[in-house]
């Protein structure tokens, strides 16, 4: 055994918690070690003072001030509908707490509705290639969606044009950029959304 | 043999009030001095012990007879009102020894002929006796004080309120060897904070 193992070992072996071989090898350590004895020693007094210290009494009005606590932690919080309603008289509460009801259906309905009304089927019509702007057609809802389709490729215009000799077998013309097909640079899809079929859930 | 402050709570779990009172004039002394001597304040401790009492009523329900002692619920809540405490204050516990002597004739300013003058006929209580203890109790509480919360909690518990290992393991929610080795590290820092003390006297 070491110092420093048999400093762990103060408080066991003053509280009589080490076995037999334990208490023979500390004591077998503290006989020749002057500086563990000394130590050993200055622990006890040590904890002799403290268990010396006196009791503190208490002030006079402790149990006064404590009775007021307790007295206040028995009285249970008021919930705030409470607190709100309270001054209030019968007939008075009782036409808000209707009027609260009347509003809380009424609100419910109008969510339940508004749930269930959603779009059952889409018609997709495809809009005319050569026309940009289709006009809105009344009473439909429209909705207009861009879409990036492999048709709409715009062309260049040729740098340069290629001079057939005038008898060649093959009459081409420089083709004209007016004679070009016209090309989409995008597509547009026309979405009308039918309401015929939409459930109405019944109610309002 | 049956632990009587946990009948006590029984009793006050059905409603009896005045069960409680008996509760709080059992353990009201055992509580302002565990306080007072981790806060190193007794005027802060009264206020502290007042809430853990008026804690342990609010949660009087939740008491669970024989699951633990009633004396490690109590010092359980108080514990950590009194960490809470010392967090909130930002600063380790102060130590006012004049506040914690109790002769109201003494003050903190007083001389040897004040002493004197009030020395009672018991000899352990003659002026320079007194002047001693106020002393060692300053030199200890002082040397308490300067102990990091986590030795200073069990050194008390173990050492001043008489609890034993299993109480304090249960109270402080650690294992049983981790009390044990702390209390021990706890006793040997402050027999190196007690030295120049116990050496010149």
């Amino acid at each position: 055994m070491n110092c420093l193992k048999a400093e762990e070992q103060f408080s066991a072996y003053l509280e009589d918690e080490l076995d037999y071989q334990a208490v023979k090898a500390f004591e077998a350590h503290l006989s020749p070690c002057e500086s563990c004895r000394r130590e050993f020693a200055l622990f006890r007094e040590s904890l002799d003072l403290l268990h010396q210290l006196p009791q503190i009494e208490l002030s006079t009005e402790f149990d006064i001030a404590l009775q007021v606590r307790l007295a206040d932690a028995q009285v249970e919080p008021i919930p705030f509908w409470q607190r709100v309603l309270r001054p209030l008289h019968g007939q008075t509460r009782l036409a808000l707490s209707g009027i609260a009801v009347l509003l809380v259906m009424v609100a419910g309905t109008y969510l339940y509705q508004r749930a269930l009304v959603k779009p059952k089927s889409v018609e997709i019509t495809v809009a005319p290639e050569t026309s940009r702007r289709v006009p809105f057609a009344e009473g439909r809802r429209v909705q207009w969606r861009r879409q990036q389709f492999p048709l709409a490729v715009p062309s260049r215009e040729p740098q340069s044009l290629v001079n057939f000799p005038e008898s060649s077998a093959f009459d081409l013309q420089p083709v004209r950029r007016s004679q070009q097909p016209q090309r989409l640079e995008q597509n547009y899809i026309l979405q009308t959304i039918n309401y015929t079929e939409a459930p109405t859930g019944g109610g309002l | 043999m049956p632990d009587l402050d946990d009948e006590l709570m029984k009793q006050c779990q059905q409603g009896d009030i005045e069960a409680f009172d008996l509760i709080v004039r059992r353990n009201q002394v055992p509580l302002v001095n565990f306080i007072a001597r981790f806060l190193g304040n007794p005027d802060a401790a009264e206020d502290l012990a007042q809430e853990t009492f008026v804690r342990m009523f609010k949660v009087i329900k939740r008491y669970k007879s024989g699951a633990a002692k009633f004396s490690t619920w109590m010092y359980h809540i108080a514990s950590n009102l009194c960490k809470n405490e010392l967090r909130n204050r930002g600063r380790r516990g102060r130590f006012f020894v004049d506040n914690v002597i109790t002769e109201p004739s003494l003050g903190p300013e007083s001389t040897k002929e004040d002493l004197i003058a009030t020395a009672p006929a018991d000899v352990s209580l003659q002026p320079g006796n007194q002047l001693e203890r106020k002393e060692r109790e300053h030199a200890v509480q002082s040397a308490i004080s300067e102990l990091p919360e986590r030795y200073r909690l069990p050194l008390i518990l173990r050492d001043l309120q008489e609890l034993s290992y299993e109480e304090i393991s249960e109270t402080l929610i650690l294992p049983l060897g981790t009390t044990k080795s702390r209390i021990n590290r706890a006793r040997l820092m402050l027999k190196d904070k007690l030295r120049s003390f116990v050496e010149s006297s």
